[in-house]
C-alpha cells in the first residue's frame, strides 16, 4: 500500500498480547488514516454505552495518511476513543514528530484494549513491539518520564506519555509527545491512565512508499513555495498563534473574566508581541512544517525565572490570561508549562479555573470549600496552585478535575449558566457572541465545544479566508445568516480530511483543495480529486456523528451555554449581542442532509456516503 | 514641475484638489486626487478604523499597475501615512516616493476595482499573492497579517467612497481622465 504502512498493532493490556493486523485498502480509501481510520475502528468495535474509563473502552492512536512524508506539515497523529469528559466520541490530534516516528516504526496505528493490572509502557522498535513494566515511571510527570525512557532506550526513541493528571484520571488529561506537544482535548490522557499505560516509545526507519514519486515531490515542492511567501504563514511564525489575540480583542470577543465581557483591557500585555518580547527564545516547527508557529520559550523574570519549555499558545493565553483576568504573562506561561508536564488540556484547565473564580465571586464556592485558598479573578498565584491541585486531585482540585459541566451539576445555584462548555467540553478562547457563526460551530462540533473542528474563527475574527473550501466568506460576523451555515458544514468536512491526512489545519488557509487532492493522489496512486476529497471528509464526519447518536446525543445537545444565548455582551464592538442559535441550526442540518428533529444523519445520507453498515446500528 | 517634498508641491496639490472638488462631478473617478481626498476624509473620520488600527505603524502604498485600457498609462501610487489608527495623509505620489513606502501593495487595476467593489476579499488576495507585498519581507508580511481587520476596514471605507471607475465612464470623461493623469505626471511627477 502507498502512503500508509498498511499495518496496525492491536495491544490487549489485560492479556498482555500484541497482534499485527493489515489495514484493508478499501477501508483506507474510504477513511484515509488518522482521525478517519481510527473512528472507523472505534465505531465498529466499541459497544454503545461503554464506560470511558472501563477496560472495555478502546484507545486508538493513528498517524495520518500523509504523516511522515515530505508534504507540508505532515506530522500529525490522532487519538480516538470515548471521552470521560463528554461521554461521546473523542478525538485529539498532535504534531511534533512522534506520529512520524510511529509510522516509520512500521505501523500506522495502535489499538489499545483492556486494562493492565500494573503500570506498563509499550516500546515499538522497527516493527518489533513489546510491553514493559512501568513501575519506575508511574508517579512521574511527562518530562521525567520522557528523559528516563530516553536514558534507558536511547535518544532515538520518541515518547508519548501521560503525567500525573492522566494517572489520577483528571477528566481533561492530555497525552503529551515530544515533551511539549499535546493531544490535549477530551481527556484522552485519562483513558490512557485508566489502562495503566504510562507511555509509548517508538523508533523506526521504515520508508513510506510513494506511488508517483516525481509527481509527488513536484506537488509538495510547489506547496512549500506557496507557503514560504504566505502572509499568514509569516504572521504565525513571527508571533505564534498568539498572533490572533489582538484580532479577537478588537472584535470584542476576547472572553474576559469567564466570558463576562469580550473586551480585555490588558491585551497588549499578553499578545503576540508581548510574548515575543518577554518569553520567546525561537520559533519551533513540527516535522516538515514551513511555518513554525510553536514557541521555544523561557521565563526571564519573576518567581518562575529560569523555567523553560514551549509555548504558550493562544488558547493557553486566552484561558489562563483573559478568562482568569490575569495579565502576568510569566504566570500564564508557567501555568502552561505545568499543564504540559502534568499532561493537562490547557483549554479545559484554564476554563475550569475561570469558572471556579466566578463561583467564588458569586458566593457559590467559599474558602471553606477550598482549603482556605482565596480564589479570585486576577490572582495568578492561586491559578498556579490550582493547576497543581487539579493534576493531583488534591482538595478542591478533586472537584475541578471533573470539568465545568460536572462541577455545575454538583454545585447548582445557577452555575450552569456560566459553565462554558458544550457537551461537556470546555469552550476555546473566542466568544461566539462576537462572531455568530462560531456559535454554530461550537454547538455542532462532534467532539463538543471546539474551535478547530470548523475553525470558522479564521474568516470571522481573523479576517482570513480558508482557501480549502470554495467560499468561506462571512459577510457580517454579527448577523446570523442562515446561508452561511454552509460554511461551517464545508469547513467541518474539509478539516476532517486534514486530521485524517495528518496535516495541520493552518495549511487549509493557504492551500486549496486542488492542491491537497493532488498530493493525496500522487502519494497513493488513487484517482483522488476534489470531489472525493470533500466526500471523504463528509463520510468521516457523518460516521462520528452516528457514533454520538448511538451514544444518545440529540439535537437538544447541539446548543450553547446560557450565558452565550441569553446574556448580551456588555461593551465593545459586539455590545448587546447574544447567540441566536436556532436561526442557524435548521439550515445547518439541511446542508448536512440530516434529520432536523434528531440532529442525526438520515439513512439516505449514510447510503450516499457509503456508510450502509451504520444504518442498522 | 513641482518638486515632491517641497512646500510648493504640497500647496499646489492641495489647491488642485480644492479646485477639482468644486468643479468635478461626484462621485469622483478612482485614481483622481479628489477621489483620494474623499478616501482620506473617510478614514480620518472613522472611529472603527481608529480602533482596529490602533497598533498599526507605517505607510501603506497601493500601486495600481499600468493598464492603458483603463486609462492608466503608468503605475499610479496612492500613499497613505498611517499611524496608530490615524490617517495623517493619503495622496498620490511620484513613483520613487511610492516605492519607498513601508508596505507597498501592488495589483492590477482590475483587481483593485473588484476589491473596492467588494467582489474580492482583500485578505484572500494577499494570502494568494494576487495582491503582492513588494518586496516580500517576512517581518512586514507578519505585521500585515496581524492587521487584517484594519485592512478590511480600509476596504470598507474605500467602498463607501462613491466611485466611478475610469473604464466605465463615457469616452469624453475617459479622455479627461487621461489628460488629468498626464497633467499630474507633468506638474507633480506623479
Amino acid at each position: 500500500m502507498f502512503g500508509l504502512m498498511g499495518k496496525i498493532l492491536r495491544v490487549n493490556l489485560a492479556k498482555e498480547s500484541i497482534l499485527q493486523e493489515d489495514i484493508p485498502e478499501d477501508m483506507a480509501r474510504k477513511f484515509l488514516g488518522g482521525r478517519g481510520l481510527a473512528t472507523k475502528y472505534l465505531f465498529d468495535e466499541l459497544e454503545p454505552g461503554a464506560d470511558p474509563l472501563g477496560p472495555e473502552n478502546k484507545l486508538i492512536f493513528m498517524s495520518g495518511l500523509l504523516t511522515g512524508t515530505p508534504s507540508p506539515s505532515a506530522s500529525r497523529y490522532s487519538i480516538v476513543t470515548k471521552s470521560p469528559l463528554t461521554g461521546i466520541w473523542a478525538q485529539s490530534s498532535s504534531g511534533g514528530r512522534w506520529g512520524v516516528d510511529l509510522k516509520h516504526s512500521g505501523f500506522d496505528g495502535i489499538i489499545f484494549e483492556g486494562a493492565s493490572e500494573k503500570p506498563v509502557y509499550l516500546i515499538i522498535d522497527n516493527e518489533k513491539a513489546e510491553l514493559r513494566d512501568a513501575a519506575e515511571l508511574w508517579g512521574k510527570n511527562v518530562s521525567e518520564t520522557t528523559w528516563l525512557l530516553k536514558k534507558t532506550l536511547g535518544n532515538a526513541f520518541n515518547v508519548a506519555a501521560i503525567g500525573l493528571a492522566g494517572e489520577s484520571l483528571v477528566s481533561y488529561a492530555a497525552v503529551m509527545n515530544d515533551l511539549h506537544r499535546a493531544a490535549g482535548r477530551c481527556g484522552v490522557g485519562a483513558v490512557m491512565g485508566s489502562k495503566r499505560l504510562k507511555a509509548i516509545a517508538v523508533r523506526g526507519s521504515k520508508e513510506i512508499a510513494i506511488a508517483q514519486e516525481k509527481a509527488f515531490h513536484e506537488v509538495a515542492g510547489k506547496q512549500f513555495e506557496l507557503l514560504n511567501e504566505s502572509i499568514l504563514g509569516a504572521g504565525l511564525e513571527a508571533y505564534g498563534t498568539a498572533l490572533v489575540l489582538d484580532m479577537v480583542n478588537v472584535c470584542g470577543g476576547l472572553l474576559t473574566r469567564n466570558w463576562q465581557t469580550g473586551v480585555c483591557s490588558f491585551a497588549e500585555k499578553i499578545n503576540g508581541e508581548s510574548l515575543s518580547e518577554k518569553v520567546l527564545v525561537s520559533p519551533v516547527g513540527c516535522f516538515s512544517c514551513p511555518i513554525k508557529c510553536g514557541r521555544n520559550s523561557e521565563i526571564r523574570k519573576g518567581p518562575y525565572e529560569g523555567q523553560k519549555g514551549e509555548g504558550p499558545e493562544y488558547e493557553s493565553i486566552g484561558t489562563f490570561g483573559a478568562m482568569c483576568d490575569i495579565s502576568d504573562l510569566e504566570a500564564i506561561t508557567m501555568a502552561h508549562y505545568l499543564c504540559n508536564d502534568y499532561g493537562l488540556d490547557t483549554i479545559s484547565c484554564g476554563n475550569t479555573i475561570a469558572f471556579t473564580m466566578e463561583c467564588f465571586e458569586r458566593g457559590i464556592l467559599t474558602k471553606e470549600d477550598s482549603d482556605g485558598l482565596e480564589i479570585a479573578f486576577g490572582n495568578a498565584d492561586t491559578m498556579i496552585q490550582l493547576v497543581h491541585k487539579i493534576a493531583k486531585r488534591e482538595g478542591i482540585g478533586n472537584l475541578l478535575a471533573e470539568g465545568t459541566r460536572h462541577m455545575a451539576r454538583r454545585l447548582g445555584r445557577g452555575s450552569e449558566r456560566f459553565a462554558m462548555n458544550v457537551k461537556g467540553l470546555e469552550l476555546p478562547a473566542y466568544d461566539s457572541r462576537g462572531a455568530k457563526i462560531t456559535g454554530l460551530a461550537f454547538a455542532t462540533a462532534n467532539r463538543g465545544g471546539d474551535h478547530i473542528t470548523a475553525y470558522v474563527q479564521a474568516p470571522t475574527y481573523l479576517a482570513a479566508p480558508f482557501l480549502v473550501i470554495e467560499e468561506s466568506e462571512i459577510q457580517d460576523p454579527l448577523k446570523e445568516n442562515p446561508q452561511e451555515a454552509k460554511v461551517v458544514k464545508e469547513l467541518e468536512d474539509a478539516l476532517t480530511v486534514f486530521d485524517a491526512a495528518g496535516c495541520c489545519k493552518f495549511m487549509g488557509l493557504a492551500l486549496d483543495a486542488d492542491e491537497w487532492s493532488a498530493i493525496v493522489a500522487t502519494l497513493t496512486g488513487w484517482d483522488f480529486g476534489v470531489e472525493e476529497f470533500r466526500k471523504t471528509g463528509e463520510r468521516i464526519y457523518n460516521l462520528e456523528r452516528a457514533f454520538n447518536i448511538r451514544e444518545g446525543i440529540t439535537r437538544a445537545d447541539d446548543t450553547l451555554p446560557k450565558r452565550l444565548l441569553e446574556e448580551p455582551l456588555p461593551e465593545g464592538p459586539a455590545e448587546g449581542q447574544v447567540n441566536n442559535l436556532e436561526i442557524l441550526l435548521d439550515p445547518y442540518y439541511e446542508f448536512r442532509g440530516w434529520d432536523k428533529d434528531t440532529g442525526g444523519p438520515t439513512p439516505e445520507k449514510l447510503r450516499e456516503l457509503g456508510l450502509e453498515e451504520v444504518i442498522s446500528t | 514641475m513641482y518638486q515632491y517634498g517641497t512646500r510648493e508641491w504640497d500647496e499646489a496639490y492641495a489647491k488642485m484638489i480644492e479646485e477639482r472638488r468644486n468643479t468635478e462631478q461626484a462621485p469622483f473617478i478612482l485614481g483622481t486626487p479628489e477621489w483620494v481626498s474623499e478616501f482620506e476624509k473617510k478614514i480620518q473620520a472613522d472611529e472603527r478604523y481608529k480602533e482596529v488600527a490602533q497598533k498599526w505603524e507605517g505607510s501603506v502604498v497601493l500601486v495600481f499597475k499600468a493598464d492603458p485600457q483603463a486609462g492608466f498609462d503608468n503605475d499610479v501610487f496612492l500613499f497613505m501615512d498611517l499611524w496608530h489608527g490615524e490617517c495623517r495623509s493619503a495622496r498620490l505620489v511620484p513613483p520613487e516616493i511610492g516605492r519607498s513606502g513601508e508596505y507597498v501593495l501592488e495589483a492590477e487595476y482590475d483587481r483593485w476595482k473588484r476589491i473596492l467593489k467588494k467582489e474580492l476579499n482583500v485578505v484572500k488576495e494577499l494570502a494568494t499573492r494576487k495582491l503582492k507585498l513588494v518586496p516580500f519581507e517576512f517581518k512586514k508580511a507578519a505585521k500585515l497579517t496581524a492587521a487584517a481587520q484594519a485592512a478590511l476596514r480600509l476596504v470598507d471605507l474605500g467602498s463607501q467612497v462613491g466611485t466611478r471607475f475610469p473604464d466605465d465612464v463615457d469616452a469624453k470623461q475617459a479622455e479627461a481622465f487621461k489628460a488629468l493623469l498626464q497633467e499630474l505626471k507633468t506638474e507633480f511627477a506623479i
